[in-house]
């Protein structure tokens, strides 16, 4: 199977996380995007086509929560988790940051993807506005919160690595 | 090989992706997907309550502390505002029988009341490019799709999606929310809109239009969702560029917008509240 039963309950996990507790710890608009840490984290780990069909779980939990376009959600984190997946794998086991900054660009890429669809979708935004009040703020607060999880979720989707990918 | 397939599979995943954008916005999609978002909404529920019940006495908590020190200004504060109120319903008492003077004269219905819902907010939205809340009351309740909320300080927004036992409320602040508003000096008429990263603009005002800073804006009631005559906010920066024919105004909204705990649901208008026809709904 693409997808084992542990990365769907931890992904269930942090939906939940996500609309209930995260919206609480919001610094104005930015907050951190708990799926994307999942599903960045996964495709990480486990490579392009799993961390893209994570991605697409992902998104279509975001897409029954949040209004707008449906399927808006889901193409971004397929990409994401594709994209996290042609990351080499061995870059994470030699510091914390470097699994931090990734997460960081991987989060300007998100919203940058999530910018350009609702651009397609005839929305008006402020480009650069975006970018500061929420963009870099949001990817800033995504990769603080992942340092503290990256090691975790290792652990729950793969104990064979668990010492080897994040330390 | 191995890279010519990921790519593949790649594709098709994005291709199930556009599938469900394309029925979504072909509209063939969208009530199932208001069913499967309504269905969301009413298992989420109760998660919903029991996180609002566990951090609501910390927030609670936390805003006593931090407010601790500010409370003999803000006493100071109170003692002044009273005094003003005081005044303001004398001046407003005679006002107001001035008022049913002359609605008598032309003979327009008197209507005084709405009739609304209490409802505590008991969640937001989970993403930054989304300005929603989520509170205690739904269907079960009597609530409907484009019900106005408010409070005291002035307009909050419309309900977006209601289930059983709860509902989402669009705020102002919303990129996609948008109510017409008559500016209190002038009496001129545009629409207040969302702008991203929260704040107001007030749109659809021709270049050279009377607008300083300062002017109050209020609802119009134009557009069959807001009553007339909520506060909506106040103008904060009017700029004009020589390539746009309308002005570029910015607007400190009425409310605060983090602090909401209690709002107000109106289920019925008056008749008199809502005097044109669908404008500023977007």
């Amino acid at each position: 199977m693409i997808i084992d039963r542990r990365f769907i309950a931890l992904l269930v996990l942090g939906w939940i996380v996500q609309i209930t507790i995260i919206p609480h710890i919001a610094i104005g608009p930015a907050m951190p995007d708990i799926i994307l840490i999942v599903v960045a984290t996964y495709g990480f780990l486990e490579g392009p086509i799993p961390g893209g069909v994570g991605g697409l779980v992902g998104g279509l939990l975001q897409d029954l929560t949040l209004k707008g376009g449906f399927g808006i959600n889901l193409i971004n984190k397929t990409i994401i988790g594709y994209l996290a997946g042609l990351v080499e794998r061995n870059l994470f086991g030699s510091s914390r940051l470097i699994p931090m900054i990734a997460m960081f660009i991987v989060s300007v890429i998100s919203q940058l993807i999530y910018i350009a669809l609702i651009y397609i979708m005839g929305e008006n935004i402020a480009v650069m506005t975006a970018i500061t009040r929420i963009v870099i703020p949001s990817a800033l607060y995504t990769s603080v919160v992942a340092l503290f999880l990256f090691a975790p979720i290792n652990r729950a989707i793969s104990h064979e690595r668990q010492k080897t990918v994040f330390k | 090989m191995v890279g010519s397939r990921n790519r593949a599979v790649l594709l098709v995943l994005l291709i199930v992706g556009v599938i469900f954008l394309t029925l979504y916005f072909g509209g063939s999609g969208t009530e199932v997907v208001a069913f499967l978002q309504r269905a969301v909404l009413n298992i989420t529920s109760p998660l919903y309550h029991l996180v609002d019940r566990i951090i609501s006495p910390i927030g609670d908590g936390w805003t006593y502390v931090v407010s601790f020190s500010n409370m003999r200004d803000e006493n100071d504060r109170l003692r002044a505002d009273n005094a003003d109120l005081n005044k303001r319903v004398k001046r407003l008492s005679i006002e107001k029988d001035e008022n049913v003077r002359l609605r008598r004269l032309i003979g327009l219905k008197e209507s005084t009341s709405f009739t609304y819902i209490p409802a505590r907010v008991i969640g937001r939205s989970s993403s930054s490019w989304q300005s929603i809340l989520i509170i205690d009351k739904g269907d079960k309740n009597g609530l409907e799709k484009n019900m106005p909320v408010v409070i005291d300080d002035g307009v909050i927004g419309k309900i977006l999606k209601v289930g059983r036992n709860t509902s989402e409320v669009l705020m102002l602040i919303d990129e996609k929310s948008g109510v017409g508003v008559e500016i209190e000096r002038t009496g001129q008429r545009g629409i207040v809109e969302g702008r991203t990263g929260g704040g107001l603009n007030l749109n659809y005002i021709p270049k050279e239009s009377d607008v300083k800073k300062g002017d109050k804006l209020w609802t119009s009631g134009i557009g069959l969702v807001y009553p007339r005559h909520f506060k909506v906010g106040e103008v904060i920066e009017v700029s004009e560029d020589q390539y746009d024919m309308e002005m570029k105004i910015k607007v400190e909204p009425a409310v605060d917008f983090k602090s909401l705990i209690e709002l107000l649901v109106i289920t019925e208008p008056t008749e008199k509240d809502l005097p044109g026809k669908t404008v500023s709904s977007k």
